[in-house]
């Protein structure tokens, strides 16, 4: 019901917004060429050889009057190519790309000081009225995030996550095997002191690794399972009272890890996690060898498709992330921002950046937006969507679910996702279909927040990352191998604070203060 | 302009080098696409060594990037793990030369003596087939074996060790990554003495049983010694490369346990280089990697010239 009211408000918007936005098309008379620099969806690329291709890119053509052409990097290897097309000088007209904040010494604001990118804040300013429009009605608190520390636009063209369902969603967290909990009789855990209970019985039931965690990487400090609980995050730095402190440097990761080492020693963990990858995890959750793992509510989709077959009554549920009290608020927990990583950047050699800007602008329309998601609607045979009778809402029709190899497959090649500025609900709901999927994300969003997490679009600038990337190899040489020794048991937990010492040799502090920098920085914006 | 002809062992001769070309130009002209290969590939992009000492930026190029002279050096040998993880390189490496390089040189030596020719060849087979399993495969082999449940550990146990996960221990990770790599390798590595074996007059074995030799003798005082100059030669060769040391397999089976004897040089370097395209900082160990590989390679030959006439140049 929640969901209809929202979808119902979101079309309302949607008009508003049609309404209120400039008439701006047709954007060029006489086929003018803009190149475009974007990734390929994976599937796509195994079709056709450029989006010149894509029969929405075709319509968009037609509608803007622009001749779009495509640069794609080869999958899997974008790094390599996004830095050989850099020296090469031989730039496209626009870049759609996370690559600059990623890669790029001082990002997207170090790539126009460096003459790479033009600088478009008066072009934004003046033609992008659809833009300036989502903004204020879909993402207000993105506003911060747009501009870099200098001042400079560095998001125009980034998706908007809309509201609802995928706006401040949490995807991962702890999966747990609903059948084994049953059969123990126990209630879903919330705190510590259930989970003990929960694994012990996990256990005596003859499950090989209650718990199967995998080797602390970034990816583990996404939620930061059980960690969150003592107030600390597994492997990242988090903010104490708006001071940036490293987790592993705080009094709560010695109970942390007492309770892991606690745990190994009664067969509730198994010490091989350390060299446990995601992958690895996740299949023996679906063989059955592990009784709970920390992984993403995609992963139910594939456990339930392949683990029934094997075991009886297999069955998937998420869990609250774990906390100490029952009251507690979990305050590590990442949220899906307001705006993806990717943005738009228009070339410091592009010859027509108002058409550029305009372009990028027209894709925030919401005849492009729905266009993206949805697909052309009628093409030849088939439909891409239809529209409920009841409901007046778009569904994926009955191709793009059913035929060939399934709707994540069709979706890559009848939409256009890359292009697709703004996330809509209907669309992500239809990944997302199965009962489980409800209550997975329904304990994954409950009372947790991301207050204590550094918030996702700090900038460094050149000189900041690298003194940073110096000095965190060493801290994460050292951590990684100290912080397993104590959860291993091979060193007592009393040496904890000549642990803490020698991270103070190796310059935590001086990392933190950098990061305090670039938080004082992006708080000031 | 002279220059000299060297041939392994002989005397040197001295010969003009103009005169050769004109009565040997066919020959020459066959050495002429290599050499191409060689001053293109190799040679020229030497040049490229100067982002070293700059702070390389791609769009900026070689000769608009900022110098900062020996920041990066500084910064990778005053690393606080630096020591350690030259150590471990070179411990690695040794390890691998003192127990990896006498295995073919013995496996060719013995094979030999076999009669049996098609044993000879079946066995030469089988033993080479692991030279081409993937680094990946391998390590995951290794890691089955080695886990604290696998039936090392199990071996292991029967003796009255505790139950261990072996690449989880820093002290059995040189002893697994060593032997992994001569059981990958020295069927591969045995071919070059098959072949040099082969060049050894007959005559001699027959002249060595008249006066009454065994077998043991005979590889001794003949084989031996009829392949010194390949050994040798080899051995300057691998000298060279001891800086070298191909990290796919380590990162594949080491972990923050086995930091303390595991983590080299290029396994530490990759860590950092991971976040930036820190070109020129992983330039700056390349050169220094490919110094003291130098210096090493220079000494070995001018020790193996001094002491027995053989010699890469």
């Amino acid at each position: 019901m929640l969901r209809k009211i929202m979808a119902l408000l979101m079309t309302l918007l949607l008009t508003l917004g049609m309404a209120l936005a400039e008439d701006a098309l047709p954007i060029s008379q006489d086929g003018l060429e803009l190149k475009i620099y974007v990734k390929m969806v994976g599937e796509a690329a195994t079709i056709m050889d450029s989006y010149e291709d894509h029969p929405i890119v075709k319509e968009m053509e037609r509608q803007t009057g622009l001749n779009l052409t495509f640069i794609h990097p080869p999958a899997g290897d974008e790094a390599t190519y996004f830095s050989t097309l850099l020296a090469s000088g031989d730039y496209p007209d626009i870049y759609i790309t996370d690559m600059f904040e990623k890669s790029y010494p001082g990002g997207a604001e170090g790539a126009m000081k460096d003459g790479i990118l033009m600088d478009i804040n008066a072009l934004v300013q003046e033609h992008a009225s659809n833009f300036w429009n989502k903004i204020d009605h879909m993402a207000p608190y993105a506003k911060k995030a747009i501009y870099s520390d200098g001042g400079y636009i560095v998001k125009f063209g980034a998706q908007i996550y809309g509201p609802d369902f995928v706006e401040g969603r949490t995807s991962d967290g702890v999966l747990l095997r609903k059948d084994l909990l049953e059969q123990t009789g126990l209630e879903a855990p919330v705190t510590i002191e259930d989970w003990d209970a929960v694994l012990q019985a996990f256990k005596d039931m003859g499950v090989e690794v209650p718990l199967a965690m995998k080797q602390f990487s970034s990816s583990t400090s996404r939620v930061n399972a059980f960690a969150g609980a003592y107030g600390v995050s597994i492997r990242d730095f988090q903010i104490n009272d708006g001071k940036v402190v490293y987790g592993a440097m705080l009094d709560g990761y010695k109970d942390f890890m007492a309770l892991l080492r606690g745990w190994i020693e009664d067969g509730l963990m198994d010490r091989e996690f350390i060299t446990r990858s995601d992958d690895d995890t996740t299949t023996m959750f679906y063989n059955g060898r592990a009784g709970a793992i920390v992984g993403g509510a995609y992963m139910a989709t594939t456990a339930l498709s392949v683990a029934p077959e094997e075991i009886e009554g297999y069955d998937v549920m998420g869990c609250v992330s774990p906390r100490l009290n029952e009251e507690d608020q979990a305050t590590l927990v990442r949220r899906a921002w307001s705006l993806s990583g990717n943005a738009c950047f228009v070339s410091a050699t592009c010859k027509h950046p108002v058409e550029a800007v305009k372009f990028i602008d027209y894709l925030y329309g919401d005849d492009a937006i729905l266009l993206c998601a949805w697909g052309m609607g009628h093409m030849d045979g088939f439909d891409t969507y239809v529209v409920n009778e009841e409901t007046g809402y778009r569904e994926y029709s009955e191709y793009m679910k059913n035929n060939g190899s399934g709707l994540q497959y069709n979706r890559a090649i009848y939409t256009l996702q890359p292009l697709m500025m703004m996330y809509l609900d209907e669309p992500e709901y239809a990944n997302y279909s199965l009962p489980q999927h409800k209550q997975i994300f329904e304990a994954f969003s409950w009372n947790r927040d991301d207050s204590q997490r550094l918030p996702a679009h700090l900038t460094l600038t050149a000189e900041e990352s690298t003194r940073l990337n110096e000095i965190m190899n060493v801290i994460y040489t050292y951590s990684d191998e100290a912080i397993y020794k104590f959860i291993l048991g091979e060193t007592n937990l009393d040496e904890f604070d000549v642990f803490r010492q020698k991270m103070t040799e190796f310059g935590i502090e001086e990392a933190c203060s950098i990061y305090q920098a670039a938080y004082d920085r992006y708080m000031a914006r | 302009m002279t220059g000299t002809v060297v041939r392994a062992g002989n005397a040197h001769k001295r010969v003009n080098l103009f005169k050769n070309i004109c009565t040997y130009p066919i020959l020459y002209l066959m050495v002429l696409p290599a050499l191409a290969y060689y001053i293109l590939f190799h040679y020229m992009p030497m040049f490229g060594l100067v982002i070293a000492f700059q702070d390389y930026k791609v769009v900026h190029g070689f000769l608009g990037s900022e110098w900062v002279g020996l920041k990066h050096f500084r910064s990778f040998l005053g690393d606080a793990y630096f020591l350690r993880t030259l150590r471990n390189t070179l411990l690695i490496s040794i390890y691998q030369l003192l127990w990896g390089f006498p295995v073919p040189i013995l496996f060719a030596l013995f094979l030999n003596e076999v009669r049996s020719k098609s044993f000879v060849r079946v066995t030469q087979t089988i033993v080479y087939i692991p030279h081409f399993i993937s680094a990946v495969v391998m390590c995951s082999l290794i890691r089955t074996l080695c886990g604290a449940n696998g039936p090392i550990s199990g071996v292991m146990q029967l003796f009255g060790m505790p139950k261990t996960d072996l690449l989880g221990t820093a002290r059995y990770f040189r002893t697994v990554y060593v032997t992994a790599e001569i059981w990958q390798e020295f069927g591969w590595g045995s071919i070059i003495y098959f072949a040099a074996l082969t060049g050894i007059d007959p005559a001699l074995y027959e002249a060595a049983t008249l006066d009454g030799a065994n077998r043991f003798q005979k590889a001794w005082h003949i084989s031996l010694p009829g392949i010194l100059p390949t050994i040798v030669i080899l051995l300057i060769l691998k000298i060279g490369n001891i800086m070298s040391i191909g990290w796919e397999k380590i990162i594949l089976l080491y972990n923050p346990m086995t930091y303390e004897t595991a983590d080299v040089i290029s396994t530490y370097s990759y860590r950092r280089g991971l976040q930036n395209l820190e070109y020129s900082y992983a330039s700056a160990i390349s050169f220094f990697n490919g110094v003291i590989n130098l210096v090493l390679i220079l000494g070995a030959n001018a020790i193996s010239r001094k002491l027995n006439d053989t010699s890469l140049w």
